[in-house]
């Protein structure tokens, strides 16, 4: 995992289309389940729509839950020091960290 | 048909444990075992409305406390997998016959105890699953005090003296039977799923996993559709006491 990936800034032009659906699937889910969101709100989120500070559900103790489902989910492994702040600071950051776990 | 729900305890290591009955007083039961740690607060409002609904398929069931949760007085460090899946057998030997187990989450880690009583299993979880998330809590609240930790040093301590995790406390035993706990793969279990989770199942049910959830809540169409095909499930392969 590269520095850019933590900081989920980078693209993920190197992805194929059905993996990158799955984890964008995947992460909407897991938003839902954790937060307890509506399917039709978890729908209404965009690459921009704020996390971490904006849903009030989104606490320390929900992210260590996420996390953790997240990788259940995607069957990936998510080391401690991929976890920042802006992986959590809007959806698009989350989805584009899971494609680039997937593709790794 | 009774729904009727009265609390009963059995005796396990010198103390009374708590336990729900529910249904018809000499039948045969179904021994639910919960999610463990917090996942169990999340889901026992849920588990006791599935015990109501299965009392009113006629179908009696047992949601026993485990030593060192809920209600129990057990020192919570005297916990571990091996305790939980004997203090199992000591309420099926009370309370029983049971005649199936209903097991959610890491219930499902400690539902073998009983032998091959046929098994529902909702979402098994491995018991490193269950560390890691508890782990990653600690980590998050300890960066928010100034400290910074990380998985490997605090499975170190955890295996050679124990650790408070997620408001746990956890024994030297009890982490290292929970890293190695896997759902035991045997015939006779019922695996059932949501109907949106991608993975295999022997049954699908409409519902979210509210053990997730940061605040226990309910969901009425959840339990019925549990205590359905547990009903069902039951009363196809019912085993004679």
């Amino acid at each position: 995992m590269t520095i850019a990936a933590k900081r989920g800034s980078f693209v993920s032009e190197n992805l194929t289309e059905g993996s990158s659906d799955a984890a964008e699937t995947a992460v909407r889910h897991v938003l839902r389940d954790i937060l307890g969101l509506s399917e039709a709100q978890v729908a209404g989120f965009d690459r921009d729509t704020e996390l971490f500070g904006a849903l009030p559900e989104l606490d320390s103790m929900a992210v260590a839950g996420l996390l953790t489902e997240m990788e259940d989910r995607l069957g990936i492994l998510i080391e401690d020091d991929e976890v920042d702040g802006a992986l959590f600071e809007n959806f698009g950051n989350l989805v584009d960290f899971a494609k680039a776990k997937l593709a790794a | 048909m009774s729904d009727s729900q009265r609390s009963v305890s059995y005796r396990f290591d010198g103390r009374a444990e708590l336990c729900l009955r529910f249904g018809p007083v000499d039948a045969p039961a179904v021994l639910f075992v919960l999610p463990l740690f917090d996942e169990a607060n999340r889901l026992r409002h849920l588990v006791v409305e599935a015990a109501r609904m299965l009392a009113r398929h006629g179908i009696a069931s047992l949601i026993p406390d485990l030593p060192g949760g809920n209600e129990s007085l057990a020192p919570p460090d005297s916990a571990s997998i091996s305790l939980w899946q004997a203090a199992l057998i000591t309420c099926a030997q009370q309370l029983g016959p049971v005649s199936h187990i209903a097991s959610m989450r890491g219930g499902c880690l400690i539902d073998d105890a009983l032998g091959d009583v046929p098994r529902w299993r909702l979402a098994p979880v491995k018991g490193a699953q269950l560390l890691r998330a508890m782990l990653r809590t600690k980590i998050a609240a300890d960066r928010e005090t100034g400290v910074t930790s990380t998985t490997d040093a605090l499975m170190e301590t955890a295996h050679s003296r124990g650790i408070e995790l997620a408001g746990n406390r956890l024994s030297a035993t009890m982490v290292r039977e929970l890293n190695n706990a896997e759902p035991a793969a045997q015939a006779g279990v019922r695996l059932v799923r949501f109907a949106d989770d991608p993975l295999d199942a022997d049954g699908r049910i409409v519902g979210a996993p509210m053990w997730l959830r940061a605040e226990p809540g309910h969901d009425p169409q959840m339990a019925r559709a549990m205590a359905d095909d547990i009903a069902a499930w039951s009363r196809g392969v019912q085993i004679q006491p």
